[in-house]
């Protein structure tokens, strides 16, 4: 059973087919790469199967349950995990109670009145920050946190629920070099050690090529190609609609 | 009743509600330019029409002979009132742009309380009435029924208006840039215009529409002093219910609220209220942003000035809190028997403000209708004891039943929309409580409020009461300080930094606000049922506006980041009051200023004071 499957995915704004009938599959442990020129579709599709938008039609299931259409705090419930182009974290609470936050989410004890939150999974909460690597800054205010950190807390909160599948966008958008190869590798960590599926999408092509098992390249709401990324690479569609806007590739190597 | 006389009396009273109307599209239009411009929404709106109302009724009285004179005084009285708009513009408004939603519109409300106390010193406490007016002060015969010829002259007016915006935001420059200032404001100053000139002048025509709608009702109704929040609030109303910044949603939305009035007074007097709120009701959960409003932006969180994390209290604030609990129970001795009225009222209104804190600070929800709970709880308590003869302690329970239940009601509609928006239905659903303790007065007894609401005989004494006060409100307000600490409250302090990422965690954030108004509103009905039992009577006040507005800045006065904050500001604000209520009649003036300055002054609130010591003293 695919960890994500989206068949015949549509949502228009007024009269653009932002999303145009996009069907594709996630297996586990699988990182696929969605990529495709500046208003391709990629976001609405993401907030579509995130639940964030209605789609028009179509159908999203993750691990064979269906969600179409449901909020995203239901659909967190199906095992996904989401991280933002744009950070979104609790910027009035310390890493620490960001994940404790989570985790009281995901144990089904946010309406609790009883025990304050900072003794609760405190320890659960410290193993994830330390697996993404930010064990000293634990208990630092988040407001005090370098972007790169950030990205870092938005992974360790979207692990929170044991998720089958992450959805990144742009996982590395806004990070210096370094810290890119860092958060990608983080990322394959936790796709060999779990299995979790990962769905991205990405501007950098380094990362798209040199991290994802598949790529699925997206163009005016459709999918005009897929596959390994040597295969997308040799496209000459893709050349033609996307990867013709960097030089005939040149940026791709 | 005969098929034509059903037709005539239909139309004569669909002709009534579009006079009606007419007065209502001109405020709530100038209250929906202005916010579309400066993003402000102006409380003091109201208070620019009951100006209209007074300024027109000393220029008729000097010029109002002719048909000609007393046209002539409407628009002066206009004229008159967008000069005091520009004015309150540039002295205040122009300083509170960028302060949050809540000190814009408590600034604002300060200016309501300041034209209040001035209002009544120049032209007297007493309604005024004006003649009518000279050659529309007949009546013609349509289809059998008699329509005042001033009613179809209110209509024409509001058409004109209409007529004369369309033109004005469609065919000149200066519409052209109030409609770009209205959906893009960052693009009018990268085309370099002065935008503070057009903030003035924007703040001017609405208030000049304000003063021409109050100067137009002259010859309706008398100029009162309760003029101004009793339109304000269906202005309010009309502004949710057609869309911010939306001219034709305004005129829409005016009409369908006369109209509904204008037949529902007829046909269900009693319910006419329930009417509104259910179109609002309805209106809002089918189009959260009103008929024609344009749905707000998601804005990216404020995540300029994040609040530092929760901090259990260290040692000093432990001392501190000891110390208050300590000073609560000897209180009644150091200071004298006489003290304990004012200290129950204090301990009542610090569990109050702390609700209203758990709220605003601990979920982020603007509310400015937290009176509503308040006055639920007391209204609970005060009926409880009148139809039911039930005893204080049964009495006290059902308070924040009826507090709970209220917020149950109204927060279900609130958490749906946010920020102003949020704050402006709080508002309504509030004053709409006060309108029915108000007119229903088979059942509270209406203006003359419920009275005979005592303590049971062993809590007689005003000290003992006091201490029963003290210590229910002193664990009310632990209660709602740990359950801030709990994960019911850290999900809430998420709610607040970030609804989206709370989502993405699986908190339905709707409902966690929800429950979170409920709680408050528990909270708040608590507080009101001891009220009602210190007072010994209910009246209307506790559910209006003035009582919200007391708690918040009670709130902004103790300092928005400090779990103490609420008690500190109950214990100052009570105390000015009561020192201000022994030395001037004016009380209302001094608030407002007071209000004012805070805002203005402090616009980050007096937590923000510690924080501009702490750098003055580093730099």
């Amino acid at each position: 059973m695919s960890v994500l499957t989206v068949t015949d995915l549509a949502k228009a704004y007024g009269g653009v087919r932002a999303v145009d009938g996009v069907s594709f599959a996630v297996e586990a442990g699988e990182r696929v790469a969605l990529i495709g020129p500046n208003g391709a579709g990629k976001t609405t599709l993401f907030n579509a199967i995130h639940g964030q938008v209605q789609p028009d039609a179509g159908r999203v299931m993750v691990r064979g349950a269906e969600t179409t259409g449901q909020a995203p705090h239901r659909v967190w419930r199906h095992g996904v995990g989401r991280t933002f182009q744009i950070t979104a974290t609790f910027m009035s609470m310390t890493v620490l109670e960001n994940v404790q936050v989570a985790l009281a989410s995901y144990h089904r004890s946010a309406l609790g009145l009883g025990q304050a939150l900072r003794h609760r999974y405190r320890d659960e909460a410290l193993a994830l920050i330390a697996q993404v690597g930010l064990r000293d800054a634990a208990n630092r205010a988040v407001s005090e946190l370098a972007y790169g950190d950030l990205k870092r807390l938005e992974l360790a909160v979207a692990l929170t629920n044991a998720p089958a599948l992450l959805l990144m966008d742009e996982p590395t958008a806004g990070m210096a070099g370094d810290g890119r190869g860092e958060m990608m590798k983080l990322v394959d960590r936790l796709v060999a050690d779990v299995g979790v599926a990962v769905l991205f999408t990405e501007h950098d092509m380094d990362v798209v090529f040199g991290h994802a098992d598949r790529v699925i390249v997206l163009d005016r709401g459709r999918i005009i190609a897929s596959g390994a990324p040597d295969v997308v690479r040799a496209d000459k569609g893709v050349r033609a609609v996307y990867l013709g806007t960097y030089d005939d590739g040149a940026v791709v190597t | 009743m005969a098929l034509e006389d059903f037709v005539s009396f239909i139309v004569a009273q669909a002709i009534a509600g579009l006079a009606s109307a007419a007065s209502l599209f001109l405020i709530a239009v100038g209250l929906s330019i202005v916010f579309g411009v400066t993003r402000v929404v102006n409380f003091a709106h109201g208070s620019l029409y009951m100006l209209g109302a007074y300024i027109a009724y000393s220029l008729v009285a000097v010029m109002g002979d002719s048909f000609a004179g007393y046209l002539l005084a409407l628009l002066l009285a206009a004229v008159a009132v967008g000069i005091i708009g520009g004015v309150i513009e540039s002295t205040l408004l122009r300083r509170i742009y960028h302060a949050p939603e809540l000190f814009q519109l408590l600034a604002t409300f300060g200016v309501v309380l300041i034209v209040q106390d001035l209002t009544r010193t120049i032209w007297g406490p007493d309604d005024l009435f004006a003649p009518r007016m000279p050659g529309l002060d007949g009546a013609i015969d349509i289809l059998g029924h008699a329509i005042p010829t001033y009613d179809l002259f209110l209509i024409g007016v509001a058409f004109a208006v209409l007529g004369g915006l369309w033109l004005l935001f469609r065919k000149t420059r200066f519409g052209v840039l109030l409609r770009a200032a209205t959906e893009d404001r960052q693009m009018v100053s990268a085309l370099g215009i002065d935008q503070r000139w057009l903030f003035t002048a924007a703040f001017v025509l609405g208030a000049a529409l304000a003063g021409l709608g109050g100067a137009l009702q002259m010859p309706r109704q008398a100029a009162s002093l309760s003029m101004d929040l009793s339109i304000i609030v269906d202005a309010f109303v009309v502004v949710v219910i057609g869309g911010m910044g939306s001219i034709a949603g305004a005129f829409i939305a005016a009409v369908l609220i006369s109209e509904l009035l204008a037949f529902g007074l007829v046909i269900f007097p009693q319910i006419t209220l329930v009417l509104i709120f259910l179109v609002m009701a309805v209106t809002l959960v089918l189009k959260p942003s009103g008929l024609f409003g344009r749905p707000e932006f998601l804005t990216a969180e404020d995540v300029r000035n994040p609040d530092p994390p929760l901090q259990p209290s260290d040692a000093i604030a432990k001392a501190g809190w000891r110390v208050l609990l300590a000073w609560g129970l000897v209180a009644p001795f150091v200071l004298g028997e006489f003290s304990t009225v004012i200290l129950t009222e204090i301990a009542i209104l610090a569990l109050f403000a702390a609700s209203l804190h758990f709220l605003i600070w601990g979920g982020g929800l603007i509310t400015f209708g937290h009176a509503a709970y308040f006055g639920l709880g007391a209204y609970g308590a005060g009926l409880a004891v009148f139809h039911l003869s039930a005893g204080m302690a049964p009495a006290l329970l059902l308070a924040p039943v009826a507090g709970a239940l209220g917020a149950l009601l109204f927060g279900w509609f609130c958490v749906r929309l946010t920020g102003i928006y949020m704050a402006m239905l709080t508002l309504a659903f509030a004053q709409i409580a006060w309108s029915i303790a108000f007119q229903w007065i088979e059942f509270t007894g209406g203006d003359n409020g419920i009275l005979g609401v005592w303590p049971s005989a062993w809590a007689s004494d005003p000290t003992v009461f006091y201490y029963l006060a003290f210590l229910v409100c002193a664990a009310m307000i632990w209660a709602l300080r740990h359950v801030m600490f709990s994960p019911f409250g850290y999900t809430l302090r998420g709610t607040r930094d970030s609804a989206l990422r709370s989502s993405a965690i699986g908190v339905d954030v709707m409902r966690h606000r929800w429950l979170a108004f409920t709680l408050a509103g528990a909270a708040a009905g608590v507080s009101g049922g001891f009220f009602a039992f210190a007072k010994g009577s209910v009246f209307p006040e506790v559910l209006f506006v003035s009582t919200s507005v007391d708690g918040l800045v009670m709130v902004l006065l103790g300092g928005m980041q400090s779990m103490a904050g609420p008690i500190l500001g109950a214990i100052a604000y009570t105390e000015i009051q009561t020192e201000l209520n022994r030395v001037t009649d004016l009380w209302q003036l001094v608030l407002g200023v007071f209000i004012v300055a805070l805002v203005v002054v402090l616009p980050r609130g007096l937590a923000g004071l510690s924080a501009l010591l702490v750098r003055r003293r580093t730099s």
